[in-house]
């Protein structure tokens, strides 16, 4: 056998292959790369599709014959896994192939695990042993996945395009945690947008109802002034003192009239305040009691004519909540079953103390739900109000609110004598008396509804 | 201002609510605010009875004695709408003036009901309370001209 090193001609690479005479036909992989191995570190095996070894090659002629052509910047800023050499740089096979043979002869497969994704670089090295410990490597052959040669790199290069590879991974993957937050930010605002046009669109039915409950007491204001200054004009010196007293008595009733509906028209504003707020940014801790009598004040013109809403509710019921939102699940839950039971019926809420919760029943005496629809009620899109009545968003949007938001849970179901039962269960806000209370003002005789 | 006086009767206390000889104006809503008001307005403005209920059911007992000259009511009451109260009115031959005071006004209902409603019109809430009375004014005159 031929001194390898000796052989100076870089630019045919074949020349380099010492052939396969040199190996014994029956010679495997092994034996030949413990030749190599006894010939020293400089060696590698070539091979034949076969894995028969076919020669030996010297790594630094090899990767002078392939620098030389190409250069290493070849690999330069490329995944590994995108580094490929051209058939044409492999030069030509053994002579003992045909000549027409384009298949290329392919270095050493032991080392073509150097670099799959079991060995990391440093274990496939040692393993190898192809050197001393302190002896490092010059050139480090690259393989691609399916083990075919993909070129050459200097240990140095491969290094560097490893760091490369290390801090692009890095970057992508900044960028994707990036991206990521970006379209959880994008998500979650679009969740509070789709609430809050939910919450637009339940109060859009409203409107008329409360234009309606507005207008009364409104009507009564203007008329009571009205009248009161028409009393006085009447309270004249000639008049009998029946009809003095009876004026007098107009007055007053008149005065009281005007504080009352002026109370009325407060509270409507304030129930449509609490409502329409924008809370997504704090909870408050706010009475469950109040908030549903404030809720009912939206509803009662809706109600009024012909479903009577009976409340048996406690005292003290504090919740840490989004008043808004909650009130926004209470007007859902009583607009479906209002068009549940056609207008006409009774409502029943029941406000009950659980173990850490507040339970809160809702039951209408409407045909309730279809036992087969009940697991999917809170889908959303799921409606069967028809197009252009229900959104199919409400409940779903409920659920959401009193789960996700609040911690709590709702749960529907039908009552064994009719209608449909909705629970909501919330938990109780901790006692903390610096916690500002909201909506905490008395809510006497708050709807038509409701009394 | 009315066209021929009213007779003026001393004013009473008591049971009977409804006198014969001074136009009787029952007033239904089912808000007690508002009757309340419209009492007290029929009675320092108009030389009339007003007799006012939140019930519609009581209404139509009170309308079934037939001493009511006008009637003056809500639209969207529970137990009985306006319309109902009125056709129940007409179906017992009553051709007396009605005024449909409202907030809320389902117009093609009442369009299609106007037959059957009889002599009617529709003030919406909230009122002028110098409209309103020369609206009952003009329905007054007009009936007790029909009357004579």
């Amino acid at each position: 056998m031929n001194d390898p090193l000796g052989h100076g001609n870089c630019v045919e690479w074949s020349d380099h292959i010492y052939h396969r005479a040199a190996f014994a036909q029956d010679q495997t992989v092994e034996d030949v790369q413990r030749k190599m191995l006894g010939l020293g570190i400089d060696y590698a095996a070539a091979i034949d599709e076969e894995n028969v070894p076919i020669g030996l090659v010297s790594f630094k002629m090899l990767s002078a014959a392939l620098s030389a052509r190409y250069g290493q910047a070849l690999f330069a800023k490329k995944m590994l896994g995108e580094v490929r050499v051209p058939s044409a740089l492999l030069g030509p096979t053994a002579s003992n192939l045909p000549p027409d043979h384009q298949t290329p002869i392919v270095i050493p497969i032991t080392q073509a695990t150097v670099f799959n994704s079991v060995l990391d670089f440093f274990t496939a090295q040692a393993s190898l042993g192809r050197r001393a410990p302190d002896h490092t490597f010059d050139d480090i052959i690259v393989t691609s996945d399916d083990g075919t040669y993909a070129g050459m790199i200097s240990m140095r290069d491969f290094m560097r395009l490893q760091m490369g590879v290390l801090q692009w991974q890095q970057r992508e993957l900044r960028q994707h945690n990036e991206a990521m937050n970006r379209t959880l930010s994008q998500l979650s605002q679009a969740q509070a947008e789709l609430v809050n046009s939910a919450k637009m669109a339940a109060l859009g039915e409203l409107v008329a109802g409360i234009a309606h409950e507005m207008n009364t007491p409104l009507g009564v204001l203007i008329s009571s002034h009205d009248m009161i200054e028409k009393i006085f004009d009447l309270l004249t010196p000639t008049v009998t003192p029946e009809r003095r007293s009876q004026l007098n008595h107009h007055l007053r009733t008149n005065i009281d009239l005007g504080r009352e509906a002026s109370e009325r028209v407060t509270q409507i504003i304030r129930s449509l305040r609490t409502f329409g707020r924008d809370d997504q940014q704090q909870q408050h801790v706010a009475g469950l009691a109040d908030l549903i009598e404030s809720t009912l004040v939206l509803l009662a013109n809706k109600f009024k004519s012909s479903v009577a809403v009976h409340l048996d509710l406690v005292e003290g019921a504090q919740i840490r909540c989004y008043p808004g939102q909650v009130s926004q699940v209470l007007v859902n839950i009583l607009t479906n079953a209002f068009q549940a039971m056609h207008g006409e019926g009774d409502i029943f809420i029941e406000l009950q103390r659980g173990m850490d919760r507040w339970e809160l029943t809702i039951r209408d005496t409407g045909p309730g739900i279809p036992t087969h629809l009940i697991e999917r009620i809170f889908d959303p899109g799921f409606t069967t109000k028809g197009v252009g009545i229900g959104t199919g968003l409400g409940l779903s949007i409920s659920k959401k609110i009193i789960e996700q938001n609040h911690g709590g849970r709702i749960i529907a179901s039908n009552y064994p004598l009719g209608g449909a039962v909705f629970r909501i269960e919330l938990p109780m806000a901790p006692r903390d008396p610096a916690v500002p209370l909201h909506a905490s003002a008395a809510a006497s005789d708050f709807s038509a509804a409701a009394r | 201002m009315l066209p021929r006086p009213l007779p003026i009767f001393p004013r009473q206390r008591g049971d009977d609510r409804i006198r014969m000889s001074r136009p009787t104006i029952l007033v239904v809503d089912d808000e007690p605010l508002v009757t309340q008001m419209l009492g007290i307005l029929l009675d320092i403005s108009l030389d009339v009875k007003a007799v006012t209920t939140n019930s519609p059911r009581e209404a139509r007992e009170l309308l079934k004695q037939g001493d009511i000259t006008l009637l003056l009511t809500d639209y969207l009451m529970p137990e009985l709408n306006g319309i109902n109260l009125i056709r129940a009115l007409r179906d017992e031959g009553s051709t007396i003036p009605v005024i449909i005071l409202t907030g809320y006004c389902d117009e093609p209902e009442l369009a299609a009901n106007a037959s059957v409603l009889g002599p009617f019109e529709v003030i919406v809430k909230p009122w002028n309370n110098e409209h309103l009375l020369d609206r009952i004014r003009a329905r007054l005159r007009e009936s007790s001209g029909s009357d004579s």
